[in-house]
């Protein structure tokens, strides 16, 4: 997992033997990763300082596209938003933001999640259509005990490079019949420093974010929970862009009913139904008017309602699932623009058309356990898309570029994906292949003039976008000794009508400064493919060595390179662990990034290798964990920027980090 | 009788600017309907045989450019038919120390559905000013088989866009005027103008055969400009221009103008480019 860790969160490095961690004693879950991230009980060795970004990018094929220290667009297989499935406990919630400032990673915290579960490809259909895969960010959830009893945590923490303060409060009841939890988590961080002392203006945020969930046992086998999550943003700066954020809002609400076992054949069946809200407001108030053309307001919401219904079953070696899965979105955005002459009226356009968007799919999946070493993992499903423009004034100014089209469109969108997996002793290996579409996103389909402050375009949607077909296939090999493990794993997209932007130049730049406009087309087809290779060494109880390469590579139809693809990077790291002590020294390093993206104006970058060093030990004090984590990150105060920083914006400097966690 | 030819394309312009009722399932019902009903009585004027003469708009004053009125007589409240309808109207200026006076364009009254009520536009070029420039309005018509004449003073305002400009070219006087969009809105919008020629600067007539480039910009946004124009075309002769005017937002856009005859030469205005930001003739609208 040679994943570039911005210094800022050395303690990051502490997952890393979590990550080693991660369940893959059962074949199906070969296919899956689960990063764990939180626990009440402080048994895991991780740093609740550390954020979200920071847990996902240690899984092996997440990336973290920056635009500043802020809300970072994770990416799979190289494939970001628009082409990953993203999901909280199951749910559909989409970002606000047409810049893409707001993933919707930005919208829980660390202490509210138990784990992150990652598929690979088609693999990841389970709630919906993907490409590279799915993220399910899974919340805490607290067990009825048979006693009643009271939890909590508390933590505080702070780093030295950009004044990051974090605050966070767990309380939770369990018994039998109830259980309980609320968390309450603040950050406030000013601007931080890359290599070499350099201050980057306007990377400040301040966060809040509560949750709390209520579970009831309805009878033994029954429970019904509640769960709201709140989490609000504001003065968030955005280095990379030219435009921060005052407002970045969500509530998100779910009612879930769980029943395990029903009768004899059923041994789960779970059902959630739930609704989501975001605000997001960009701000240009904050930077300094000559950089300024001409001041905007670009707010922006979507809405969410959806709800599944999952069974799961058990026949004779099949272990069967049935999923039904539909959501609701509307999403909108608009910008106003205040001509620096005051007699001028304002401008006003619509840049996402009120779109609202129905889902409603069919997931079925069969784990097949043929004998004691082959088994066979089949997934397919089968959903309908459709795509409504409720607001006139949006669909006429589209209209404009597309006169014939409709307010409406509908897509079938299917999936099927088989994989066979064999263990032998000490060996597991798999081979798979799927083949899987998705329906364009709204800005792809319905933006109009969106700028890309990397690319320098206005960007403009086009509803007759095809769907994207994926063709993918994947295989692994690894090796289990009480030593040493090893892991060689690789997938391979062939994706038809891959979609993105085609300059066109009799249009004419909306945004002052912009090169030209560009508008989403679809390739005839583009490739993807990814290979990892992790192996963790166990020299003896205290020291483990852990080395992990990666190689990804991304190409149109004209041989192009595309943007965002990893170059090959690396990551090493060595781990001493005694009693209630850790500590790690861990190298991460890219190689430079030749094969960046001209044709889609990407930047080269240079190589870089940067070194982190952390350590945390627990007390116990009275029957209560007292925890320190402490680290230090870019030790060498690197300045350095990778392929995947958003106009090449310099990365955290030296970083020194320490965070007290207090459980009882 | 010429601007019969034009008619048709009238009454649909006329339709776009709810000045008369047009629903044509609903003729019968809208034939005993008040036709100024929802309309406001911008002149009055009554001459000595006692004939009182209205203009009605659906704006509340005359503005300069384009002005669609709906003209009735009446005598003793009854509205009488008239024929031979001829309009004029004429600036009399006096600020700038000497007289002199000039007309505008206008079209001719033509019949509506509803009898004794007649349309056509006029387009004033400058705004009066008191006393000193003022607009004055000349009806000559056939009623109860003779003739009458009306003259009324008008005031005109200036319009909050600039949608009337003249230009010189060749010893003739040309005045394009914008008729529609009057309500601009975001998209698309179905655009039409009309072209004047004046050899004397009182009789006006309508240039056929040219067509009139737009190139929409927004000066505030770098000169932002709007894709999928269509330059503005006649279907007929001594009719309306008509084409497509494409807006990507609300606020201040420029409709940048030139004029081509009919021999494909540039009479008036010129490209945009990087250096030339504006051509020297054009609208203005705000919305
Ligand atoms: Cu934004």
């Amino acid at each position: 997992m040679a994943k570039r860790i911005r210094l800022a969160y050395l303690c990051s490095v502490l997952a890393l033997p979590l990550w080693a961690q991660s369940i893959q004693n059962d074949s199906i879950q070969e296919l899956q990763e689960i990063i764990l991230i939180s626990n009440t009980k402080n048994n895991t060795p991780n740093n609740p300082i550390a954020s979200i970004e920071n847990y996902l990018k240690q899984a092996k094929s997440i990336d973290m596209i920056q635009r500043g220290n802020y809300a970072w667009e994770p990416t799979l297989n190289s494939m970001a938003t628009e082409r990953i499935s993203l999901t909280i406990d199951g749910m559909h919630i989409f970002n606000a933001c047409t810049d893409k400032m707001d993933p919707i990673t930005s919208y829980v915290e660390t202490s509210n999640l138990q784990q992150a579960s990652i598929q690979s490809g088609q693999q990841g259909n389970h709630y919906g259509p993907t490409l590279g895969g799915s993220i399910d960010l899974q919340t805490r959830r607290p067990n009825f005990t048979t006693s009643p009893q009271w939890e909590g945590n508390l933590n505080l923490g702070y780093e030295t490079n950009n004044q990051l303060k974090t605050a966070g409060i767990i309380l939770q009841y369990t018994s039998p019949k109830w259980y309980f939890q609320t968390q309450t988590t603040l950050r406030d961080a000013g601007n931080y420093k890359a290599g070499n002392r350099q201050e980057i203006l306007y990377s400040q945020y301040t966060k809040t974010n509560a949750s709390g969930v209520l579970g009831y046992s309805i009878s033994p086998n029954k429970t019904l929970e509640t769960q709201v999550i709140y989490d609000k943003a504001t003065d968030v700066g955005y280095p990379a862009l030219p435009m921060d954020v005052s407002l970045a809002e969500a509530l998100i609400t779910s009612i879930r009913y769980e029943v395990k076992p029903l009768f004899s054949f059923i041994d789960n069946w779970e059902t959630k139904l739930y609704y989501n809200t975001i605000t997001h407001r960009m701000d240009d108030t904050k930077r300094p008017p000559e950089t300024i053309a001409i001041h905007m307001d670009m707010p922006g919401w979507s809405n969410t309602y959806g709800l599944y219904s999952s069974i799961k079953s058990t026949q004779k070696n099949h272990h069967l699932s049935g999923t039904i899965n539909s959501y609701y979105n509307k999403s909108l955005a608009e910008m106003t623009m205040y001509p620096n002459n005051p007699n001028e009226k304002e401008m006003f356009m619509y840049t996402w058309p009120d779109v609202h968007t129905q889902y409603t799919g069919i997931n079925l999946q069969d784990h097949w356990e043929i004998d004691k070493e082959k088994s066979l993992q089949i997934t397919a499903s089968m959903g309908v898309h459709a795509n409504q423009i409720k607001n006139q004034i949006a669909l006429e100014s589209l209209q404009i570029f597309y006169p014939d089209m409709n307010n409406s469109k509908t897509r079938l969108l299917g999936s099927a994906a088989v994989n066979y997996i064999i263990k032998k002793s000490n060996w597991n290996y798999g081979v798979g292949t799927a083949l899987g579409n998705r329906a364009p996103s709204v800005s792809e389909g319905y933006g109009f003039y969106l700028f890309n402050s990397s690319e320098q375009f206005d960007y403009i949607g086009n509803p007759n976008l095809k769907n994207e077909i994926s063709s993918e296939i994947n295989a692994f090999l690894s090796y289990t000794s009480p030593t040493l493990s090893s892991r060689l794993s690789g997938s391979f997209f062939h994706i038809q009508h891959y979609i993105i932007g085609n300059i066109i130049p009799e249009l004419s730049a909306m945004t002052i400064g912009a090169k030209g406009v560009k508008q989403y087309n679809n390739l005839t087809y583009a490739q993807l493919a990814t290979l990892n290779w992790s192996n963790t060494y166990k020299i003896n109880n205290q020291w483990r060595f852990n080395i992990n390469i990666r190689y990804n590579y991304g190409e149109d139809n004209d041989k192009n390179h595309l943007p965002f693809i990893s170059p090959l990077s690396y990551g090493s790291s060595i781990t001493y662990t005694k009693n209630k002590l850790q500590t790690s020294l861990e190298l991460q390093a890219n190689s430079t990034h030749n094969s960046n993206a001209q044709v889609y104006g990407e930047q080269r970058t240079p190589s870089y290798a940067i070194l982190n060093w952390n350590i945390n030990h627990s007390w116990s004090v009275y029957r209560n964990t007292m925890t320190i984590h402490c680290g230090v990150s870019n030790i060498f105060d690197k300045y350095y920027t990778t392929y995947s920083d958003w106009n090449s914006i310099p990365r955290t400097g030296r970083n020194l980090s320490i965070n007290l966690q207090y459980s009882w | 009788m010429k601007y019969l030819k034009y008619y048709t394309i009238l009454i649909t312009i006329v339709s776009l600017f709810n000045a008369c009722q047009s629903d044509d399932s609903n003729s019968e019902k809208d034939f005993n309907t008040d036709p100024v009903e929802n309309l406001n009585k911008v002149i009055e004027t009554q001459n000595s045989e006692g004939y009182n003469l209205a203009f009605y708009s659906s704006e509340k004053d005359i503005q300069t450019g384009s002005n669609i009125l709906i003209a009735t007589i009446t005598k003793n409240n009854k509205v009488v038919i008239a024929t031979d309808l001829q309009l004029s109207i004429t600036m009399y200026m006096s600020s700038h120390g000497h007289n002199m006076s000039h007309g505008a364009p206008v079209t001719q009254l033509t019949t509506t559905k509803h009898k004794g009520f007649y349309e056509g536009f006029i387009f004033p070029t400058m705004a009066s000013n008191g006393t000193s420039d003022y607009w004055v309005l000349r009806l000559t018509a056939t009623v109860d088989k003779q003739t009458v004449v009306f003259e009324s003073n008008i005031e005109v305002k200036q319009s909050k866009d600039k949608t009337i400009t003249s230009f010189n070219y060749q010893d003739l006087n040309y005045t394009v005027a914008l008729i529609s969009p009057k309500t601009p809105k975001i998209g698309l919008n179905s655009s039409s103008a009309l072209l004047f020629t004046t050899e004397d600067h009182e009789t006006f007539k309508i240039v056929d055969s040219h067509t009139i480039h737009i190139d929409p910009r927004m000066p505030s946004m770098k000169n932002h400009g709007s894709p999928n124009n269509i330059n503005l075309t006649q279907a007929v002769s001594q009719g309306f221009y008509t084409g497509q005017l494409s807006l990507t937002m609300s606020g201040y856009w420029k409709i940048n103008l030139m004029i081509e005859n009919s021999h494909g030469t540039i009479i008036k205005g010129n490209p945009i480019t990087e250096e030339q930001e504006s051509s020297d003739i054009y609208f203005e609208l705000e919305f």
